[in-house]
């Protein structure tokens, strides 16, 4: 596959249409809002949503974990939807096989489970903002990020609306990067979106597919 | 016993109605049945009366202690609810009868509610809602023991809705704990009178011991359209009406008190608005009413009508219905009513003396409605009136009603399967389909997996119930099947509260921004959690805010009166001044197009800026329209993949499309066939957004999708979801879950109604087809046109559309 590749502040960042990002001077691969668990977390509280739902973050999960040389995994927030259930066992088990790559997890909103939850599972819990080199990883976006550093955040969940003649309009998840802010799109199957308006300057590229990712 | 009503008939100076005394002596002698009688007519006493005089009979001497509850009443609406006590207090007094006679509804206060608790009341007003939230009270059996009557009240209001079939399941389970039952309705005419019995009644309406009772009560209705002066500068489009406001003013002066009714919320606003501007010393005296204001500000309106101290209120449906106001003298309807019945209803909110004629004054909205109001009028000439579809399968009330007993300490499914079986509603349901309603809530659907943790309902020695008290009071917050999007409330930065306001609409907003709400000029301040905190704003300028409800539809009753009355009208004889009316306006449609007679269909092809628009005729009210629309864009994507914008409104239609659509080429292969119809319809059906729209309502009542109310703080931020996500999740993964069978079916049976599309595809076929090619919007077409509310239908891959470029990012 070949990927669209970004390029921030010296650093090469490739996007995936499975709605992750790959950082290549890291070798390190990032992904927002997961919400591990939603689906069971609504079924644990009497609501009937399709197990398979889980499944389906998985199998997209591992599909990424191969899809590039790795050496880490960071997760900007929001990795698991709520308190504990038997998905964070399954996801548990799932990582053991990729033992030799570092978990990392920049906490969210959502993610209020123990720390030793996470720590059974060998994933490191940092505290927004984390920096590497001239970024800050968060899961909220920052408001205010300091001169010559570029802040990557999740949470937002991001989607633009393309609207085109004959009254045409068209919602898509997307990618987002303006001048010293950048957006993952939600990763998770399940979880909605919010739509913003981007400025003219800013890039966006959103998954047309599980194989393409367009440009705006 | 019958002669102790009359002495106290001719005590009040009364005299029974022949109705009246029929209903005393059906329901003495044991029948079940149907009151058929309009508001205002003393339908009330028609069955209270011989519900006391059997209590009396059975208990002649010794009065026991505390008999338990006898009666239920339910009424559609709370606000009928204090007349009703009054009338049966009344009646209780004048017989001697020492009855608690109480109401119990969403505004019951918590200590009127745990006083019934401790003493049962013997007549009990209620909802549908409410009454299920009795049912959801442990050891519930034990309330309804004793009970002798259910009267279902406005029974034409609940039969065509969700509403009714929670009566029908809570009289299902009523007939088994109390065999001497008997159900009766009252119900106002309706188009079908025999069925709305037969959903009341369930398997019971096959005995002997039921019957039908009519009031001969004719209210005579007169229709008076206000005419603009001429058709030049009446618009073609638009649902506002207010460029009539001139010639309505004088109607309000002359008349002592009016309700003015609009069709939606947003209209009221700006109607009340627009009257103040234009005549203030009117400030004071008038008032509005809908449903979106608080309960005390719609109660002040409500007893200031009562007072006489209103000269007008500009009101929603939320009048329709409801306790009589004498002092109300006229009546005008803004913009078509789309049904009979809701008019005949409306008009009847004036005029109460006997005898007295009703007369509505019809304010056209846009020019085609001057048709409207002409077949309106012939319509309510040779009573034809619409019929309320009931609903038949509804899953999603049966989820909620199973975990409701449930919730009470348990059901036995041997024992509620049968009596699910003896309704109207599930009467087709199959053995398979109930197992697949007990899988659901037990295990959520699952096909058993021991990672699944699942909890609702637990099955313990063959009783299902719920143990979880979470999830109990989750689901005694949810009970009831009116869905509505999700509101903040509005309340005063000083306090005191206004009323609710869906939440898109203050996205919308920034802080600072004057909206109008209550015909009050208010500025957003704060938003606190689900409330909107605002203060009085002097400026004039300000949003109005909308509220999404759906569009009425109008009814196949009134649209084949409008086919021929435009062709009536056509013709240039017709008799009806609002066809003589709107003579220029069509003399301008031939010239530019065409006026299409009976046996004529048309369809206008315009190009503008690019894009190609198809307009098509049936005259057949908006939702069939909307499923020919898809059914035809499915059809043309058989030609090429296209996307298409598809609008409509009660007299057709519009197709459009950033290509050009070979409109010409699909007739040739016979666009409007009718074979394969029933495949092209499922097939459109699928891709479209109908089913999801559906949805919607189902998630929400079957429990899907917990709303939450606002002012109620209970922590559920991690359990919040949007049916639209459940109907994606549930379309890929579960296609064969009967929620989503169910979506589909109310597309066919409501939306679609699929007998009147095929019928009238059928009128199309035998009529001949005439393309124009107009230059500009004609008449007919320009309604449609610029139509705001739109659906969408693609058959193309969404990469192909993004990279024919046609699509523009919307930037900031």
């Amino acid at each position: 596959m070949k990927f669209t590749s970004v390029q921030i502040m010296e650093q090469t960042f490739l996007l995936h249409p499975l709605k992750a990002m790959y950082w290549v001077e890291e070798k390190a691969l990032l992904v927002a809002d997961f919400h591990l668990g939603k689906a069971s977390h609504f079924r644990k509280n009497g609501i009937a949503v399709p197990q398979q739902v889980a499944y389906s973050n998985y199998a997209k999960f591992n599909r990424l974990l191969k899809a590039f040389p790795m050496e880490r995994i960071i997760f900007l927030g929001d990795l698991f939807h709520s308190d504990h259930n038997e998905d964070w066992e399954k996801f548990g088990a799932l990582i053991k096989g990729y033992g030799q790559y570092y978990f990392s997890l920049i906490s969210g909103n959502h993610d209020i489970m123990a720390r030793r939850e996470y720590d059974k599972f060998n994933i490191q819990v940092l505290d927004e903002p984390y920096a590497i080199g001239a970024f800050l990883l968060s899961h909220h976006p920052m408001n205010e990020v300091p001169e010559t550093y570029y802040n990557l955040a999740g949470h937002v969940h991001p989607s633009i609306k393309l609207r085109g003649k004959a009254r045409q309009s068209l919602r898509l998840p997307c990618f987002y990067f303006s001048d010293q802010n950048g957006l993952l799109p939600a990763f998770g199957k399940f979880t909605g979106t919010a739509i913003i308006r981007p400025k003219k300057t800013d890039q966006i590229f959103a998954p047309v597919s599980d194989s393409e990712i367009m440009a705006f | 016993m019958i002669n102790r009503a009359q002495k106290w008939f001719k005590e009040k100076g009364w005299r029974p109605f022949p109705f009246q005394e029929e209903a005393w002596e059906s329901y003495l002698k044991g029948f079940h049945g149907l009151v058929n009688a309009p508001t205002g007519s003393g339908k009330t006493y028609s069955l209270a009366v011989p519900i006391l005089l059997e209590y009396m009979k059975n208990h002649p001497d010794k009065r026991p202690g505390k008999p338990g509850l006898q009666a239920i009443w339910i009424t559609p609406i709370r606000a009928l609810a204090k007349e009703i006590q009054i009338s049966v207090k009344r009646a209780c007094d004048a017989f001697g009868v020492d009855w608690q006679v109480a109401i119990r509804t969403g505004d019951t206060p918590a200590g009127e509610r745990a006083r019934q608790k401790r003493s049962t009341p013997e007549f009990l007003i209620t909802t549908p809602e409410s009454l299920h939230l009795l049912i959801a009270q442990k050891g519930y059996e034990n309330v309804f023991r004793d009970l002798k009557a259910v009267v279902a009240d406005e029974w034409h209001e609940l039969v065509g809705s969700k509403r009714g079939v929670q009566v029908e399941l809570a009289l299902s389970r009523f007939k088994t704990l109390c065999p001497q039952l008997k159900i009766w309705g009252i119900s106002a005419t309706i188009g079908n009178m025999d069925e709305a019995l037969h959903v009341l009644l369930g398997r019971d309406y096959r005995s002997d011991k039921v019957k039908v009772i009519k009031a001969d009560i004719d209210k005579k209705i007169e229709i008076l359209s206000i005419l603009p002066d001429t058709m030049e500068k009446f618009p073609w489009g638009g649902h506002l009406g207010i460029i009539l406001l001139e010639k309505v003013l004088p109607i309000l002066y002359k008349s002592k008190t009016t309700l003015i009714f609009t069709n939606t919320r947003s209209q009221a606003e700006i109607w009340y608005q627009r009257i103040l501007q234009v005549a203030p010393d009117l400030a004071g005296v008038i008032a509005m009413h809908h449903g979106s204001i608080t309960k005390e500000l719609r109660d002040w309106v409500e007893n200031a009508l009562h007072d006489e101290r209103l000269k007008a209120v500009v009101c929603t449906s939320s009048l329709d219905l409801g306790v009589d106001f004498r002092p109300v003298e006229t009546i005008i309807q803004i913009g078509g009513p789309k049904g009979v019945s809701r008019f005949i209803q409306r008009a009847g909110r004036s005029g109460h003396q006997p005898g007295a004629k009703s007369k509505i004054y019809f304010v056209p909205t846009q020019a085609l409605e001057l048709v409207e109001a002409a077949a309106l009028r012939h319509a309510i000439e040779i009573n034809e009136l619409e019929e309320r579809i009931p609903f038949i399968r509804s899953f999603d009330v049966l989820i909620q009603y199973l975990v409701t007993l449930a919730v009470s300490g348990g059901f036995d499914p041997a024992v509620i399967f049968p009596e699910i079986l003896s309704t109207f509603c599930y009467e087709s349901m199959s053995e398979e389909e109930w197992h697949w309603v007990l899988n659901f809530i037990t295990t959520g659907g699952s096909t058993l997996n021991a990672y699944d943790e699942f909890k609702k309902v637990e099955v313990e020695n063959g009783i299902f119930k719920v143990t979880s008290r979470r999830t109990a009071l989750r689901h005694r917050l949810s009970i009831g099947t009116i869905v509505s999007d999700n509101m903040m409330e509005i309340k005063y930065l000083s306090g005191g509260r206004i009323g609710a306001i869906e939440e898109w609409f203050v996205a919308s907003m920034n802080i600072g921004d004057t909206f109008w709400f209550a015909g009050r000029s208010l500025e957003l301040v704060k938003i606190q959690g689900m409330t909107a905190l605002v203060r009085r704003s002097k400026k004039k300028k300000g949003k109005f805010p909308s509220w999404q409800g759906g569009r009425l539809d109008l009814s196949s009753k009134l649209s084949a009166m409008l086919r021929m009355k435009l062709s009536e009208a056509a013709s240039g004889k017709s008799k009806d001044v609002e066809l003589q009316c709107i003579l220029p306006l069509l003399e301008k449609q031939q010239e530019v197009s065409m006026v299409p007679g009976t046996d004529e269909f048309l369809i206008e092809s315009i190009f503008t800026n690019e894009s190609h628009h198809l307009f098509f005729y049936p005259f057949e009210g908006r939702h069939v329209h909307e499923g020919i629309a898809y059914l035809l864009a499915h059809r043309l994507s058989q030609i090429r993949p296209f996307s298409f914008s598809i609008a409509m409104n009660d007299y057709g239609f519009e197709l459009l499309s950033d290509l050009e659509i070979p409109i010409e080429e699909a007739l040739g292969m016979d666009l409007f066939g009718m074979d394969d119809l029933f495949y092209d319809i499922q097939a459109s059906v699928n891709t479209n957004e109908m089913a999801r729209r559906r949805f919607r309502d189902i998630a929400s009542i079957s429990g899907l999708v917990f709303q939450g109310y606002p002012g109620k703080n209970i922590s559920n931020k991690h359990l919040q979801s949007s049916s639209g996500l459940f109907y994606d999740v549930y379309r890929e993964y579960e296609p064969n879950s009967l929620l989503i069978k169910e979506a589909f079916e109310e597309v066919m049976d409501f939306q679609l109604q699929e007998t009147r599309m095929r019928n009238a595809l059928e009128r199309i076929n035998n009529q001949k087809l005439i393309l124009k090619f107009p230059e500009k919007p004609t008449p007919f077409s320009f309604p449609i046109l610029v139509e705001r509310i739109r659906e969408r239908y693609t058959s193309e891959a969404l990469k192909d559309r993004i990279k024919r470029m046609t699509l523009r990012l919307e930037r900031g």
